[in-house]
């Protein structure tokens, strides 16, 4: 499991507004953007990061396997089709955000600081993402993460078993799969010489999906 | 001319504390703590919740149109004083879910609206949901998850406290949840929203 400590260049304030629920007919007022920009001035920008390449053992209709086991996924296998690698990482903050709400009686505050962990996370994701494929030479398919879309959130287990126990001192709940801290994402790649396949939404069914990448 | 209960329930929905400070001892002078509440703390509420489910407003907003209700009800030492005060209504985010930003909100809202609330906080155990409502008394009991794989946990709670006390209200909510699940789980409401939240449970006392 390779390990690293990076830091994304800016919080993307736009972002945090979007995660807030201004994402339509509501408009920001100069308050809440304030309040957000002042968040932002004094969160962490840094995050932890793990990922470990995990070679292609076969593929079949639906299922990917691996020597940890097998990717239950219809979609993912055909995104990662040609794959010649896959990666499975973890992006994790390193901790400001979490248990905010129990340092901070403003519940505005704790919301914003809340939606800041969340675009923080979600940019490490992408920072980390470019930069493997900067240092591999290798195209890597947008992250498919365990309880989206068609992949069972059971693997969870799949990806903590190839990387660690507790990495980066993440763990998950055995029953309900949830990752502590809360701003963590765990994910899986498909790598390979060909440009991959980007959007895994144009192969699913859910069309009405919160997360969906593409209009139906 | 706007009157004085227009012009508090604006500076409330606008959450504009400066005019808001201003027009309380005016409205104090004038009013009863009953009047406050019916003619400008529940329709400013309305109106923000209102305004939520048209989506011209975000949750954000209605926060702090809530933080200048609770300047209000500081200035006028009206706290506990609210017409809804003798319903008591506990609330949690079941055992395996932590996730407690929504269930944070709709306690807010619920004590904005002057509701006695009792917050169990998140990775609540099906006995702590029991043994709380039960010793408080509870009219409602606000079940909270933002997860799929806890759902079991839900079904058991609401089966739980229906054991314990058949009359019970139980209301669910969260993002996996719907009212179709809510009540396939036998729980007496589902709240979809916070702008939603008050008509949901009123239609539990109809």
């Amino acid at each position: 499991m390779i390990s690293i400590h990076d830091t994304i260049s800016e919080i993307d304030a736009q972002r945090v507004l979007v995660s807030l629920g201004y994402n339509g007919t509501a408009r920001p007022d100069e308050g809440i953007r304030n309040q957000v920009d002042r968040c932002i001035r004094k969160a962490s920008r840094s995050f932890r990061a793990a990922f470990k390449e995990v070679p292609v053992a076969g593929m079949e209709a639906g299922c990917i396997a691996t020597k940890y086991g097998r990717i239950q996924s219809k979609n993912f296998a055909t995104i990662a089709r040609g794959a010649e690698t896959l990666y499975f990482c973890l992006v994790t903050t390193d901790g400001d955000e979490e248990g905010a709400d129990d340092q901070c009686s403003d519940l505005l505050e704790t919301m914003v600081r809340d939606a800041i962990g969340t675009v923080l996370v979600e940019q490490g994701v992408e920072r980390l993402i470019a930069r493997m494929e900067e240092e591999t030479g290798q195209h890597l398919c947008l992250p498919f993460s365990p309880g989206y879309c068609d992949f069972a959130v059971e693997g969870q287990r799949l990806i903590f078993s190839a990387l660690a126990p507790r990495p980066l001192g993440v763990r998950f709940d055995e029953t309900s799969w949830m990752m502590t801290p809360i701003k963590s994402i765990s994910f899986i790649v498909s790598a390979g010489g060909a440009v991959m396949e980007r959007n895994p939404c144009k192969f699913c069914s859910l069309t009405r999906c919160f997360m969906r990448r593409t209009a139906s | 001319m706007t009157s004085l209960f227009e012009q508090v329930k604006g500076s409330i929905v606008t959450a504009d504390s400066e005019t808001l400070e201003t027009l309380i001892p005016l409205f104090r002078a004038k009013h009863s703590i009953d009047e406050m509440f019916q003619g400008v703390v529940y329709p400013a509420l309305d109106t923000l919740c209102h305004r939520l489910q048209e989506r011209t407003l975000a949750i954000p907003d209605l926060l702090m149109g809530l933080k200048a209700v609770h300047l209000l009800l500081e200035k006028t030492k009206a706290h506990g004083f609210s017409p809804m005060r003798d319903r008591c209504i506990v609330l949690g985010v079941i055992e395996g879910d932590t996730h407690d930003m929504g269930k944070n909100i709709i306690r807010d809202l619920y004590t904005g609206y002057g509701y006695r609330v009792v917050d169990l906080g998140k990775n609540v155990s099906i006995e702590t949901f029991t043994e709380r409502a039960v010793a408080e008394n509870a009219d409602v009991v606000g079940i909270s998850t933002m997860m799929s794989t806890t759902l079991t946990r839900v079904k058991e709670a609401v089966a739980s406290l229906k054991r314990a006390r058949p009359t019970i209200k139980v209301m669910t909510g969260g993002a996996f949840l719907n009212a179709k699940i809510s009540a396939d789980i036998h729980a007496d409401g589902y709240a979809e929203s916070a702008a939603t939240l008050m008509a949901n449970t009123e239609l539990l006392f109809s």
